[in-house]
């Protein structure tokens, strides 16, 4: 019986750093490489321990299209996380505590939207973009990424006002708060984690975003993702520059996900965010 | 709902007033974000229907000729890569789909319950999940590498020949979904763990009297009641999955050749390439359908299995 019981908890283990070591090798190796140099990256066999290289990375700090798409990506992100937010705010408030006709039809054909695939909008979305001058500006992608991210949001933020007690809102409320009074001075406050997880994962997600900046985007408002995959795309692939700049991809990804962390499997979990 | 002793206020003069304007409020509420959703999904895909019942150019929109289905019929019966691209799309959700729930299964019972040290592994597995997709592209373009490539320093580790992972049709294919199936399964295993935490554990403690096997225990109440946490990892996958873009444009390009272009490489290929505006609107009408239909067929599938 001991025995069996060891065995099955070695097994486990086991299992466990084998799926572990499946889910971070290449996020690892990505990063590992990108302080290589050209000759280290091409060594056989593979080098894990080497003198790192900083000169890829230095090349972004220096003007040039990775410092321009940094700097887009960085404003995409941003501006897309506040529309996102104000307008799911406003919406997930709504369907969380008020009653009205047709709440929930609304809500469901809302969080239907997600069924339609992005990549359909694109032959309508380029004629109409081209005619009112969005195509390749930023202005153009927040629209898009808060458009594809507002789904998510009011979901998440619906539940996270569900979860704040009526009572404490009414009794602001009478006291002459008003409705949004109320909302801004109360329920934001109590809801802040919910709106916290929320607005970090809208960010990330538009931070990420690749099909509708590779589609929308050409040469002013280009975004890192896109910038790399217009690299891969060369002959010759400059992996040690390359890797450089996906590993800057992921670092605030990183950040928010150890930050985060508990937060968002809740979040993700509870939401099914995809 | 806390029924406490605390009297909710009704007819205060505040609320009098704000009646009228309380009942158009809430569609005020929501104005912005169904203007948004609205605007870049709704609106396009109703127009596209529309669009791809005409034959036209992207260099000339203006000039279309009405021609109904006859877009349709020539993607299916005339265009090669067009129906490579379906079955290839097809063929990936499905192998993908399929490994992502088991590897992702395997790993939620390997996990629950949590506890510290596991909720932080978690933590960890969650990466692949949340890091951008052409970012894994390239970290797996390491690893597919020819000459580089840690895949082939391993398989001549163990003495085999090195594969051209992405320079042939099914290694490249193969290299696409191993690194699809490693991007789903925190997502895949995240959802079923909160399945598995909702579970109660005295049905298990009542089958441990019973005498029955961890494999008994997980067949008769593990997997009937992760049901629904299932059904909604399968729907979602499934529809995700059928649009893969991201992945494909930063690992193989849609290469070698046309042998790993999904529906959604296709679309725009079709659009930006040939200018063929009528049949890439078809195209985004064949892949909305067809999320649609296997995720009702699905649904309709497990509905009736639980009665």
């Amino acid at each position: 019986m001991m025995r069996q019981t060891l065995l099955r908890r070695s097994v486990r283990t086991l299992t466990l750093v084998l799926l572990l070591v499946f889910c971070l090798l290449p996020i690892l190796w990505l990063v590992l490489t990108s302080f290589k140099t050209r000759l280290q990256i091409f060594a056989s066999p593979p080098l894990i321990f080497f003198t790192p290289s900083f000169e890829s990375w230095a090349k972004m700090v220096r003007p040039g299209p990775i410092r321009a798409a940094l700097l887009n990506s960085l404003a995409t992100a941003s501006y897309t996380t506040a529309v996102t937010m104000v307008s799911a705010t406003l919406a997930a408030y709504a369907f969380s505590r008020m009653r009205f006709r047709g709440s929930a039809f609304l809500l469901f054909a809302l969080l239907a939207t997600r069924l339609l695939p992005p990549i359909n909008s694109l032959v309508v979305l380029f004629l109409l973009f081209t005619r009112i001058r969005l195509v390749d500006t930023i202005s153009g992608l927040v629209i898009l990424y808060a458009a594809l991210l507002v789904p998510i949001a009011v979901w998440l933020l619906k539940t996270a006002f569900d979860a704040v007690p009526q009572d404490i809102e009414e009794a602001a409320f009478t006291d002459g708060c008003g409705r949004l009074g109320a909302l801004a001075r109360i329920t934001l406050p109590l809801a802040a984690p919910g709106l916290a997880v929320t607005a970090i994962l809208v960010f990330v997600l538009s931070w990420n975003e690749f099909m509708f900046a590779y589609i929308f985007t050409s040469t002013r408002a280009t975004t890192v993702p896109v910038l790399l995959a217009q690299a891969v795309g060369e002959y010759g692939i400059e992996w040690a520059d390359l890797t450089a700049q996906a590993t800057i991809l992921l670092v605030p990804v990183f950040f928010v996900t150890v930050l985060a962390q508990r937060h968002l499997i809740h979040g993700l979990s509870a939401g099914a965010v995809k | 709902m806390s029924a406490g002793p605390l009297v909710k206020p009704h007819g205060t003069p505040s609320r009098a007033i704000g009646l009228a304007s309380e009942r158009v409020l809430p569609y005020l509420l929501i104005a912005p974000a169904a203007l948004l959703v609205g605007m870049v999904f709704v609106y396009p895909a109703v127009h596209n229907a529309w669009l791809s019942l005409w034959d036209w150019k992207l260099t000339a929109p203006g000039q279309a000729t009405f021609v109904g289905l006859s877009n349709y019929v020539e993607l299916f019966r005339n265009n090669q890569v067009f129906r490579q691209a379906f079955n290839f799309t097809l063929v990936y959700t499905v192998v993908t789909l399929v490994v992502s729930l088991l590897l992702g299964l395997v790993a939620a019972l390997l996990l629950h319950p949590l506890s510290t040290t596991r909720r932080l592994l978690v933590g960890l597995l969650l990466l692949p999940y949340m890091i951008s997709p052409v970012a894994a592209g390239l970290g797996w373009g390491l690893i597919w590498g020819r000459e580089f490539g840690l895949a082939n320093f391993l398989l001549g580790a163990v003495g085999a020949e090195p594969v051209m992972w992405l320079a042939k049709p099914v290694p490249a294919a193969a290299a696409l979904m191993t690194t699809e199936i490693w991007r789903s399964i925190p997502f895949v295993s995240l959802v079923l763990l909160a399945g598995l935490a909702a579970i109660p554990s005295e049905l298990y403690e009542a089958a441990r009297l019973d005498g029955a096997s961890p494999w008994q225990e997980i067949r008769t109440i593990t997997l009937p009641l992760l049901m629904p946490s299932l059904s909604l990892v399968i729907v979602f996958e499934t529809i995700f999955k059928l649009r893969v873009f991201d992945l494909i444009i930063a690992l193989t390009g849609g290469g070698p050749g046309t042998s790993t272009h999904s529906l959604g490489v296709v679309l725009y290929r079709l659009y930006f390439r040939y200018f063929e505006g009528g049949s890439s609107a078809a195209v985004g009408i064949i892949l909305l359908l067809l999320g649609g239909v296997l995720a009702f067929v699905y649904l309709k599938l497990t509905g009736e299995a639980r009665r």
